[in-house]
């Protein structure tokens, strides 16, 4: 099953956001959208995901107009987290993550997945969502949008826009490692992040983007070379190491 | 359990509340009047008179306290009230309009109450057409607020140009009073349990909107769709109790809140806890509001805004302590 996207474009009035995108994502691969602040890339990612329709071009999620999936069969194939998910309400840990079940009619909480997932990154589940840190708040998120797509393989995708943001560094690598392990399960899986050498790590495609526009995809490879980071990020970058010792860091502006 | 709990106290403080008022009734006399009604003037008392205003009081307070708590839940703001999609402000236009046109000394039940319910729900449709131009909750919420305005200035100006016997009907009703409850009204406000009862089959869709519009899509419910049904069901039970008790300040936003701080989020337990609650509250304040100045009364939505402003702030505050700043 793949999710792509044709020659998509995005403007609102006189504003291009996105030009002339292509983009595949394959079931069982994992790409990353790499690129400055602005770049689009959230943009991208509601277009991908249905939210929003795009001014031109065409997306196509396993051979299907989004438009013409309801809603409710949507979201049993997208889990997306997005970049700003605002709760003012003291929901317990618990009832966040089983919203990601609710697609498949079950919402108590005490669900298999909901508790598979609880264990499995320590969460606590009766504590108030709105008593945990910036940090813990974006994992019981992440462990939501990981709910809706649990066990479903390559009948699902699963859409990122910045999953690390605030995590420390063993929930990074643990969410990380939960990627790789839901990409062998076959699940096709689109990832927003800043941070170069994870993304290196993880993705089996990258594509670079600036000003709306792809600048370079391939695989890390390829794609991360100095040249395409500089022109992407329009800052100097170092690169340290090489082949598959390579790390990529931005020079200090003096 | 917590919910059969609250109903178990609403059955209590709802025959309590039939012992209360100007004249006395005692729990002998209300088993008398239920074995064997020979006393015509203690039946007229607890069957036509306070019966119908308990059952008034925990219907109403059930529609406004519910509202609010689905209200809340869809503009993901525990602040908010169901009087911002502009149903109370739009009740209390028509309502003043009904009075100052009504030649008749008597205004009649069905034509307060009717003119008020339509008022209700026309401002609130007015303010869902032109918030849901721009699309987003902010929009409904900026609406709401200038289209209150109106209407309540349209209020002022029907106060200023009517005569003093107009003046009292219009400023009574407008602070919120049960003293007109009769079997009809009742009657009338059955139709809040039903509407109380498809807010909470939104309950999950509730839940997954505070996460916002565009996470409720991605779970498959769609935000569009979801606002007009709860803002619709809640401009209904808030209309009809509005119409007819007039406009019941501060219980659809400190109900919910205190059902929130102590039972959780889980709109499946908000929405049936705030009913039993704001049911409960209102019949509480209406006792009192019955017997404080005795044989006078005190217009029950004073109260409401008398005691549910402090305590508000005391929730707040309280609030604020158990909650991390990050």
């Amino acid at each position: 099953m793949n999710l792509s996207a044709r020659n998509i474009s995005f403007a609102i009035k006189d504003l291009t956001i996105l030009r002339d995108i292509d983009l595949e994502i394959q079931g069982g691969k994992t790409t990353v959208l790499l690129g400055p602040n602005g770049a689009g890339k959230s943009t991208l990612m509601k277009i991908l995901s249905g939210y929003l329709k795009a001014t031109g071009g065409e997306v196509m999620i396993a051979g299907c107009d989004p438009e013409k999936i309801s809603l409710e069969a949507r979201a049993r194939m997208l889990g997306v987290l997005t970049q700003r998910s605002s709760l003012e309400f003291p929901f317990t840990a618990r009832e966040v993550i089983a919203m990601g079940r609710m697609p498949f009619g079950v919402s108590e909480g005490f669900d298999e997945v909901t508790q598979e997932l609880l264990s499995m990154f320590g969460v606590s589940a009766d504590q108030s969502y709105l008593t945990m840190s910036g940090g813990e708040q974006q994992l019981v998120q992440l462990c939501r949008v990981f709910a809706q797509v649990w066990g479903r393989g390559s009948e699902a995708f699963l859409l990122l826009d910045e999953p690390m943001t605030a995590l420390d560094l063993r929930y990074q690598s643990k969410i990380a490692s939960t990627l790789k392990k839901l990409s062998l399960q076959g699940l096709g899986q689109l990832v927003v992040m800043h941070d170069i050498n994870l993304a290196a790590e993880l993705a089996d495609e990258i594509v670079l983007m600036s000003h709306g526009k792809v600048v370079a995809k391939g695989s890390a490879e390829e794609a991360l070379k100095v040249d395409n980071l500089e022109r992407t990020f329009d800052t100097v970058i170092n690169q340290l190491g090489g082949g598959s010792e390579r790390y990529f860091r931005a020079e200090l502006e003096k | 359990m917590k919910i059969a709990a609250l109903v178990l106290v609403v059955c209590v403080l709802a025959v309590a509340s039939l012992l209360f008022g100007s004249a006395d009734v005692s729990l002998k006399d209300l088993f008398r009047l239920l074995s064997h009604n020979d006393d015509p003037g203690l039946s007229t008392i607890v069957l036509d008179i306070r019966l119908p205003r308990t059952l008034l009081a925990l219907l109403v307070g059930a529609g406004v306290s519910a509202s609010g708590a689905a209200i809340q839940g869809m503009f993901r703001n525990p602040l908010a009230d169901p009087a911002l999609i502009g149903v109370s402000a739009g009740a209390a236009l028509f309502a003043a309009i009904y009075v100052v046109l009504d030649g008749s000394q008597g205004l009649s039940l069905i034509g307060m109450t009717g003119s008020a319910f339509v008022g209700g729900l026309l401002t609130t449709w007015i303010v869902l057409v032109v918030g849901g131009r721009g699309g987003g909750l902010s929009t409904i919420l900026l609406a709401g607020i200038a289209i209150n305005a109106i209407a309540l200035s349209g209020v002022g100006m029907l106060s200023y140009l009517s005569t003093d016997m107009q003046l009292r009907s219009i400023s009574f009703w407008a602070l919120g009073s049960l003293n007109g409850a009769t079997w009809v009204s009742v009657l009338l406000a059955l139709a809040i349990p039903v509407v109380v009862f498809l807010i909470f089959l939104e309950s999950r869709n509730l839940n997954v909107i505070t996460l916002g519009d565009e996470e409720a899509e991605h779970l498959g419910v769609s935000h569009q769709k979801l606002r007009v049904r709860i803002v619709s069901l809640c401009a209904v039970a808030v209309g009809i109790g509005v119409a007819l008790t007039g406009v019941i300040a501060f219980l659809g936003l400190v109900v919910p809140h205190l059902v929130r701080m102590t039972l959780g989020s889980n709109h499946r337990t908000v929405v049936p806890a705030s009913a039993l609650l704001g049911g409960m509250l209102l019949l509480v304040a209406d006792v009192i509001s019955r017997t404080i100045l005795a044989p006078t009364e005190l217009p029950v939505g004073i109260l409401t805004a008398l005691v549910g402003g402090p305590f508000f702030i005391y929730l707040i505050m309280v609030e604020q302590k158990g909650r991390l700043v990050l």
